[in-house]
């Protein structure tokens, strides 16, 4: 029974880990492919012709589409419809749903930091 | 078998054709250079495009699917450029001193210094601010040069036809992750037309952009350049990717 348990524990750990590594490997796909960065033409650069920035964000130097890297938690590409440019904390910012957005320029886009 | 007097003469006319040397391409290479020298020697020039990106790129990103795209340009450190798409307009102001970003719908600008010419500027962006302006490349000083860097190869596939009417040489330029094809005029010598693949994702998602309305002498002051914030403008920050990073360190990374 003992040995049993031992190797369920392991069993279980191990799928845990394997687990954890597919979310790792996702996640990092995901970051690089479906939303971001993509590293792209001779020595990692792209066709920056076709350009990003000042909000009309198309291929990047690198590739990148959309936000290269991803926003870090509490940084939005874009807040809900419905809300009103108020003055909070001694910043310009816009309020939605109970929650203070100060707008900002990441990447030559508009971007939303919560305030609170 | 008895052949005509003009059925002898067709099969004359074809051996004959047969055996003369077949026309060979244009030079790619030299294409590309004779495009870079033309838009090189240009000191004010300005131009418009339109873009196109496939709707699985801007999927859930928030982003243009279509956008229109004036480009002024005067050398060495000045370049303006104006971006308008559905419920959007955003201009570019960089005056050799300054650069400005302006994100005109909602009255939002951000001015940071920037003294360096056009060349620097497309680098120092890049660097510090993580992106470079819409089609800023081609008013490099050495377009040639920064294509040559990127692209693979180049290689000749053809004539076309642009959305103008006009008739085009079609350069391949491909690249590790990215294919492109540039179209340039045969009477002009310009960019018509740019169509990059991302060749590794599904379906080959493009981006396209017509080129239009060149003007290589274009009249411009330094007050095309000069950016004066409109009545009730904001200042926002302009968020350098360093700083960017350092948040991403410290909280986790969203898709928005």
């Amino acid at each position: 029974m003992k040995s049993f348990l031992l190797h369920q524990l392991s069993w279980n750990s191990f799928r845990k880990n394997v687990t954890i590594l597919f979310a790792a490997t996702t996640l990092l796909l995901a970051s690089n492919e479906a939303f971001g960065w993509v590293a792209a033409g001779g020595g990692g650069r792209g066709f920056a012709v076709a350009g990003r920035g000042y909000g009309c964000a198309g291929v990047g130097r690198y590739g990148a589409v959309g936000f290269r890297g991803g926003l870090p938690a509490g940084y939005y590409g874009t807040i809900p419809g419905a809300y009103r440019a108020v003055v909070y904390g001694g910043y310009n910012c816009y309020y939605s749903g109970g929650v203070y957005y100060r707008p900002a320029f990441y990447q030559g886009n508009t971007v939303y930091i919560v305030v609170r | 078998m008895k052949l005509t007097h003009s059925k002898s003469l067709l099969v004359l006319g074809l051996l004959a054709a047969s055996l003369l040397p077949a026309a060979a391409a244009p030079d790619a290479d030299q294409l590309l250079r004779q495009m870079s020298a033309k838009l090189a020697a240009a000191r004010s020039f300005s131009f418009e495009a339109n873009r196109k990106i496939d709707l699985v790129l801007v999927k859930g990103l928030n982003l243009p699917e279509n956008a229109h795209l004036v480009l002024t340009v005067l050398r060495p450190n000045k370049i303006a450029a104006e971006s308008t798409s559905k419920g959007e307009v955003r201009h570019f102001y960089a005056d050799g001193q300054n650069l400005s970003l302006v994100d005109v719908t909602k009255n939002l600008y951000a001015t940071v210094p920037m003294h360096t010419s056009i060349d620097g500027l497309v680098a120092e962006l890049d660097q510090k601010y993580g992106f470079t302006p819409a089609l800023a490349e081609l008013a490099l000083s050495d377009i040639y040069q920064d294509i040559r860097g990127k692209a693979q190869s180049v290689a000749y596939l053809g004539e076309g036809t642009d959305s103008g009417g006009s008739a085009c040489h079609r350069l391949a330029l491909p690249g590790k992750i990215m294919d492109a094809e540039l179209w340039v005029g045969v009477s002009d010598q310009l960019p018509k037309r740019l169509i990059t693949t991302l060749k590794h994702r599904p379906g080959k998602p493009q981006i396209k952009l017509d080129f239009s309305n060149w003007n290589l002498a274009a009249k411009t002051t330094d007050n095309n350049f000069a950016f004066v914030p409109s009545k009730g403008a904001v200042k926002v920050p302009m968020i350098a990717t360093a700083e960017m990073e350092a948040a991403q360190k410290t909280n986790n990374v969203t898709q928005n």
